[in-house]
């Protein structure tokens, strides 16, 4: 955004604010929105340290907001009959909890820190606050929304025809979705 | 990223490294303390914390261009100084002008008034008799109204003798508030980083939430209040109109006020123009431009500044403006719909969280053998 300024200028620049429009960039649910609109995004993030075994959300939680990953390893695991399964695992520059931003429906799995672990936070409200102010943010982000649910129907289907063939069932998680039945 | 279930061993119980509660008391009783020792700065601190409050979007949006938050905040009062400096170069000479003849003027206008008020009441006697039951006993002593604007004005006379003590607390009321606005930010990020997380998915988004929509209504208001009294200025100078400026400031101030702000507006104009012996096509002129406001502002103004999200129910809306013109006279009457409303909003939406926490949510599990729905 500031990238023309002089170089004796450059003391205003914001490294960290940099440092998340590039992270942001590189997630799924943001992908293809400009630098300029990224830049407004990421002054709306909280950025909160989790150590090892504390949970970001627990199951039945309302789900308020999007996580993104900085440093560290989040897994996130459901309680079933047989203890604790693993769902999936998201390491730094990635996003779950997208479909907060949508609904406020209870979480229906634990997201739990495994390593020192740092997450941007974007609540709903500034997200939505965000999109009242600018249809392009609303129109792309519901299009990588949308893709992404379509991989999730997909990823569920071919789930599903596995176990329907007497498999074991898998289970299915935001950003789980291999790219190959996207 | 895995995307295979496995089985996995219980994790160990999360190790939490923020302050205990006995630090946040702690922390709360220094505040106090201070709060306490600080007592006589509490007006400017309020003012400043007010002002940080309203600016703060502003400097949210510079930073958006991927500028350092203390440049963005002292680019920000750069600018805010600029138009203080403006306005108190433009309009500031006017405002005072008005003020003087206003002042001079006051005796005649009373005079006026009171002559025209005692005329209306000898008219009302001599055609319906009956209404001397409701009128005082005694007749009123010559210039009760001089002597009730007097001693009105007495009041801000005690103010203007603290000139001093509100130089002052101007002075300090930008200092604060700049402070304020370059360090919220990370205050708030710092409390964020300190907070259990189980509070980050709900109590911070709650906050979050009310944040969004008390901001949003108490900076429309204010933006509302600014464009009704310029459009007023500007209209009742445009029909000749007497004292256009601190009518227009009256108008901004009661703005906010429900129903009655138009009401208080137009009278108060009428009023002045009829002490100042305009013509009679004046006051139909000074009702019109208000009029034409208002269909203004229902229609264009305050949709786009206000929006349409905080609705209170007439009845409250009365209340409320009773009980604050009983605390705080005119003050009062001003500041008690926007209080009511930020309160009874907040109240709302904690309910509406607690409401959502204790749903019961529908099961996840799915049935056996197939596959549920999506998590997170």
């Amino acid at each position: 955004m500031l990238g023309r300024l002089p170089g004796w200028l450059g003391w205003v620049r914001d490294p960290e604010h940099a440092r998340r429009v590039g992270i942001l960039g590189r997630t799924p649910v943001f992908a293809g929105l400009s630098h300029r609109l990224l830049a407004r995004l990421a002054v709306q993030l909280f950025e909160k340290a989790y150590a090892p075994g504390e949970a970001v959300f627990s199951e039945g939680d309302p789900g308020k907001g999007l996580f993104v990953v900085l440093d560290g390893e989040i897994e996130v695991i459901r309680e079933t009959a047989q203890g604790r399964q693993r769902i999936v695992t998201f390491g730094p520059g990635t996003a779950f909890g997208e479909l907060a931003l949508i609904d406020d429906l209870p979480r229906s799995a634990t997201a739990l820190a495994t390593t020192p672990t740092r997450l941007l936070i974007l609540y709903r409200s500034h997200f939505e606050d965000l999109v009242a102010g600018d249809r392009v943010i609303a129109l792309v982000v519901a299009k990588n929304l949308l893709r992404l649910l379509a991989g999730y129907v997909r990823a569920a289907n071919v789930t599903r025809a596995k176990a329907e063939a007497g498999a074991v069932p898998v289970p299915v998680a935001e950003g789980a979705a291999p790219p190959a039945v996207r | 990223m895995s995307d295979v279930p496995v089985v996995i061993e219980p994790a160990a119980s999360p190790a939490y490294r923020g302050p205990s509660p006995v630090a946040w008391l702690a922390v709360i009783a220094v505040v106090v303390g201070v709060g306490f020792l600080l007592r006589g700065l509490v007006i400017p601190i309020a003012l400043a914390a007010l002002l940080a409050y309203f600016l703060n979007p502003l400097a949210v949006w510079i930073q958006g261009f991927g500028i350092r938050r203390t440049v963005s905040v002292t680019a920000l009062f750069a600018g805010f100084a600029l138009l203080v400096v403006l306005l108190a170069t433009l309009v500031a000479p006017r405002f005072r002008a008005e003020v003087v003849a206003l002042v001079s003027n006051l005796p005649f206008l009373a005079w006026t008034l009171e002559s025209g008020v005692d005329g209306l009441q000898t008219e009302l006697v001599k055609a319906y008799p009956q209404v001397q039951r409701f009128l005082p006993k005694e007749p009123r002593r010559e210039g009760w109204l001089l002597a009730f604007i007097e001693e009105r004005l007495g009041n801000a006379s005690q103010l203007l003798a603290h000139f001093g003590l509100i130089a002052f607390f101007v002075a300090l009321t930008p200092i604060f508030a700049f402070f304020f606005l370059r360090d919220g930010g990370a205050i708030v990020a710092y409390l964020i980083d300190r907070l259990r997380p189980v509070h980050i998915e709900t109590t911070v988004a709650v906050w979050c939430e009310i944040d969004r929509i008390i901001g949003r209504y108490l900076r429309g208001l204010a933006l509302d209040a600014l464009v009704i009294g310029a459009l007023a200025t500007l209209g009742l100078w445009l029909v000749g109109a007497p004292y256009p400026w601190l009518l227009g400031a009256f108008t901004a101030l009661v703005n906010p006020l429900p129903y009655l702000g138009t009401i208080l507006s137009v009278s108060v104009a009428a009023v002045v123009a009829i002490a100042n012996a305009q013509p009679f096509g004046q006051i139909g002129w000074i009702v019109a431009v208000f009029v034409v406001i208002r269909i203004l502002d229902d229609l264009a103004v305050a949709p786009m500044t206000i929006g349409s999200s905080v609705h209170m129910h007439p009845m409250l809306v009365l209340v409320s403006i009773l009980v604050g013109e009983h605390t705080l006279g005119l003050l009062g009457m001003v500041a008690a719909v926007p209080l009511v409303t930020v309160v009874k909003e907040t109240a709302r939406l904690l309910l509406e969280h607690r409401r959502n926490l204790a749903r019961p949510h529908a099961p996840v599990a799915g049935r056996a053998g197939r596959v549920p729905g999506y998590v997170c």
